[in-house]
């Protein structure tokens, strides 16, 4: 049996789909995170049932890219009981979409979720006349607290019930909907669609042309304005008979202080600010604890093993190896994950992406391109991802860009792992003020150069919840098991392969042909570009390969302090990760995909041949 | 024509009371056809009758003044229905040629399109004055929806609720760019641009 979760964004699917399969579906609180289709399998008794957590869509008859894809999840009948998820507090709204599922005549159960928030809103809503006016069960849960979630799939199993619902249309569509009944035998749920021109088959769309102009011209108004109205007010006179208002609490609104012109961006600031430096600090601190870990008690007690030959090489590639990514890499990662995390379950960014609105206007796009770009901090391939949350191609080009550009945490690993440690916090920062003027450049170079429509933000903001520390908590791990069970491993067989080829001196070639051009034009070493290359495996690699190169993870021994700035300047430009490589070719195509990652490398040598004859 | 200028004068008072405003000389500004309110306008007025200044010099309609205003606004809003919803004039154009006819237009004319206005079904606004759109209405103001376009075939406005006839308020609004609004309970945050293409009248 196949059972989907289907609601709008934010309702909570996503955190009933971890708690049903135990699997890792990233939860947040801003519209529209689940962008790819999750699929998991639980038992039930003998049967297994295969359990799909559909993106947060506002509607089945939207054109967004997720919209359209759970149409077609509706339409293919690949879906054999529906679970619709609804917020409670806001009822009313979810309706919609329930609605809009109901016309399909679909069997699914209703679950409203978010119920522990009702009573804190003095609000009830009484379940039997909901079931009784709808036709289907309906089930209270809270996915936070954990109520009745184990009831749910018995329930969708054995009552999930064909809604019995008929939306009571403005005469003129009814009318509509039964003359293409009469003439040509369509079904109500397909007349719909055909006056909507969302008819799969486009004849259909063309029979009910005549009627769909005739409408239009009569109303002024598109068919879509009128049926989503009728919906709409639909939707309102259920939740009326269903809703009762106990008691009026005002509720302290923090939120108002977050999205004023003067306060609002004075916590913008102080926010992302303060968790930035928070994300630095804690990140050195784990950092030196490591690595004097590894000073004192790693090496040694490899030391004592009094390895010879090439098997000491071997053995010391290892260790350095560990060293560098755990020593070096790690500590930012993991702050840094942690951070993203935590901006994300708040709800903040929605509230940052309001105050950037008209700033980011300048450059094209429109507040909602924040959340990537802030997601970017973390890593660009989520981030890149996330760029579905924009509707407009140019503005999909324009954000892509600026995230390529956006320092991701394998690069803050260069930036705070080498020049805050090893030349001064201040330099380090001025390559992140550097880097910032070129993606402002950048977007605005893009802007100018690129044409297409644009269309400002429309974007739902979710109250403000305190992120729960398990939900975080689960989430950077997940983040970082990539990291840790992928990457450190690569990097351990990439350190030891280095040591044998250092071992029999094979890097003389690399002398030649890198180093002329290495000391030249960019001021550095040539294991030093060498391990700048290494950064297309993975960003952070570039300083763990530098460490191997050296042989040793004081990097202040074998470079000037004004390499080490060079080192990191470029490579935050310069090579994107081969994974963000792969997943812009995904989100731009590959024209673009060329063109920018072309443009981000030259960026990269141009910068760093620049300062190299400036500092 | 020194009739236009004087109700034109008695219709900007009324309409700037209607929304709890009041009106010295100086606001009386440039009229709707570009000439500015004369004192000689002003005095001819005063006596007629028709206005009044009370005791801080600010301009008030006499009974009789209402009156006429009131006829002169009527015209304006049927006019408005005609040239807007008929003839399908954008608002700009509709309003500007609402303003032109609505003192020359004589009684029986005016009725006759009232008649083929009402017949269409078409509402003619109370106040029609008051319609804008959105990006022009302030913080805190609680709004109905009248119309919203359809831009780029985007449908994602109607699906979120702002559907006409809605009420909708707007919790925030930054200097001269996006608006915070609340819609069935939920708050969604809006670009300026998006904004101008909903229309609103401001409720009582
Ligand atoms: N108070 C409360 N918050 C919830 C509940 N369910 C989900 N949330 C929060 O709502 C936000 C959105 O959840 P998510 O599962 O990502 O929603 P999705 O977009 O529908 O997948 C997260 O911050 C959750 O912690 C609930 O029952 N009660
Ligand atoms: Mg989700």
């Amino acid at each position: 049996m196949r059972i989907g979760l289907i609601g709008n964004p934010n309702v909570g699917k996503s955190l009933i789909f971890n708690e049903l399969t135990g699997l890792g579906v990233e939860v947040s609180n801003y519209p529209g995170t689940t962008v790819d289709i999750f699929l998991g399998t639980i038992c039930l008794g003998s049967d297994t049932i295969e359990i799909t957590d559909i993106p947060g869509i506002y509607s089945i008859d939207g054109k967004s890219e997720s919209e359209q894809f759970a149409r077609e999840i509706i339409l293919s009948n690949s879906i054999d009981i529906y679970i619709s998820v609804l917020d409670a507090t806001h009822l009313a709204r979810n309706l919609y979409l329930f609605i809009e599922l109901a016309e399909f005549r679909r069997p699914a159960i209703i679950v409203l979720n978010m119920t522990d928030e009702l009573k804190k809103r003095g609000l009830s809503i009484d379940s039997k006349v909901l079931e009784e006016i709808i036709g289907v069960p309906v089930l209270y849960v809270s996915a936070r607290t954990g109520m009745n979630i184990n009831e749910i799939i018995p329930l969708a199993a054995k009552r999930a019930a064909i809604p019995d619902l008929q939306v009571p249309y403005e005469a003129h569509i009814e009318a509509g909907i039964r003359s293409l009944f009469s003439l040509f035998g369509i079904k109500r749920e397909e007349a719909l669609m055909a006056l909507l021109e969302l008819h799969p088959d486009p004849k259909v769309n063309e029979l009910a042309d005549p009627i769909r102009n005739e409408i239009s011209n009569t109303f002024h108004m598109t068919l879509h304005q009128i049926i989503a109205t009728n919906r709409h007010n639909f939707a309102l006179t259920i939740a009326q008979k269903v809703e009762k208002q106990n008691e009026q609490k005002e509720k302290y609104d923090f939120n108002k202080y977050l999205t004023s012109p003067v306060s609002g961006f004075f916590f913008l600031i102080l926010i992302i600010g303060g968790l930035l430096s928070f994300a630095f600090l804690v990140g050195s601190w784990i950092d030196r604890l490591l690595l004097y870990t590894f000073q004192y008690f790693v090496t040694p007690a490899f030391n004592s093993l009094q390895l010879t030959g090439i098997w000491n090489s071997i053995g010391l590639s290892v260790l350095l190896g560990l060293e560098a990514g755990f020593g070096v890499a790690f500590p930012f990662i993991l702050t840094f994950y942690l951070l993203v995390s935590l901006i994300e379950d708040s709800g903040y960014l929605t509230r940052a992406a309001f105050l950037c609105d008209r700033a980011l206007h300048r450059f094209g796009l429109h507040g909602i391109a924040v959340i990537p770009l802030v997601l970017g901090l973390g890593c660009n391939v989520p981030a890149i991802m996330g760029l579905r949350l924009l509707r407009t191609k140019k503005q999909k080009r324009i954000a892509a860009l600026m995230i390529l550009l956006t320092p991701c945490s394998g690069r803050t690993v260069v930036i705070a792992g080498l020049v805050a440690v090893f030349v001064g916090l201040i330099p380090a920062l001025s390559i992140y003020c550097i880097i910032a003027i070129v993606i402002l450049a950048s977007a605005y170079l893009v802007n100018r150069l690129s044409s297409g429509s644009e269309y400002g933000m429309v974007l739902e903001m979710p109250p403000l919840r305190w992120p729960k520390l398990l939900d975080i908590l689960s989430k950077t791990y997940n983040r970082l098991k990539e990291f840790l069970f992928i990457a450190i491993p690569a990097l351990v067989v990439t350190s030891i392969i280095l040591g044998i080829l250092q071992y029999f001196n094979a890097f003389a070639w690399v002398e030649e042909y890198i180093g002329g051009f290495s000391m030249a034009v960019l001021g550095l070493p040539s294991f030093a570009t060498t391990a700048l290359l290494f950064a297309i495996l993975r960003k952070e690699m570039a300083v763990e390969i530098l460490a191997v190169l050296a042989g040793t993870p004081q990097i202040s021994l074998v470079m000037s302090g004004k390499q080490i700035y060079l080192f990191a300047l470029i490579n935050a430009l310069f090579i994107p990760c081969i994974s963000s490589i792969a997943v812009l070719f995904k989100e731009v195509g590959a024209k673009y995909t060329l063109i920018f990652c072309g443009y981000v490398m030259v960026l990269g040598i141009v910068i760093g041949a620049l300062f190299n004859l400036l500092l | 024509m020194q009739n236009t200028v004087t109700e034109e004068i008695l219709e900007m008072i009324l309409i700037r009371s209607q929304s709890g405003k009041t009106t010295s000389i100086s606001e009386l500004g440039p009229l709707h056809n570009g000439t500015p309110a004369g004192d000689n306008d002003i005095r001819q007025l005063a006596l007629a009758k028709l206005i009044f200044f009370d005791s801080d010099s600010n301009l008030n309609l006499t009974d009789k003044g209402t009156e006429l205003a009131l006829q002169v606004l009527k015209k304006h809003q049927i006019l408005l229905a005609f040239f807007s919803e008929i003839l399908g004039l954008d608002d700009g154009a509709a309003s500007n040629e609402a303003c032109k006819l609505e003192h020359s237009v004589d009684d029986s004319g005016i009725s006759r399109l009232r008649g083929i206005v009402s017949e269409q079904g078409i509402l003619i606004n109370n106040s029609c004055k008051s319609r804008l759109n959105l990006s022009e209405c302030s913080e805190g103001s609680i709004i109905r929806i009248l119309s919203i376009k359809e831009h780029g075939n985007d449908r994602l406005l109607h699906d979120l609720g702002f559907c006409p006839g809605e009420h909708i308020r707007i919790i925030r609004k930054l200097h001269n760019s996006s608006l915070i609004i609340e819609v069935k309970g939920c708050e969604i945050a809006i670009s300026r641009d998006v904004a101008r293409d909903v229309n609103v009248t401001e409720e009582k």
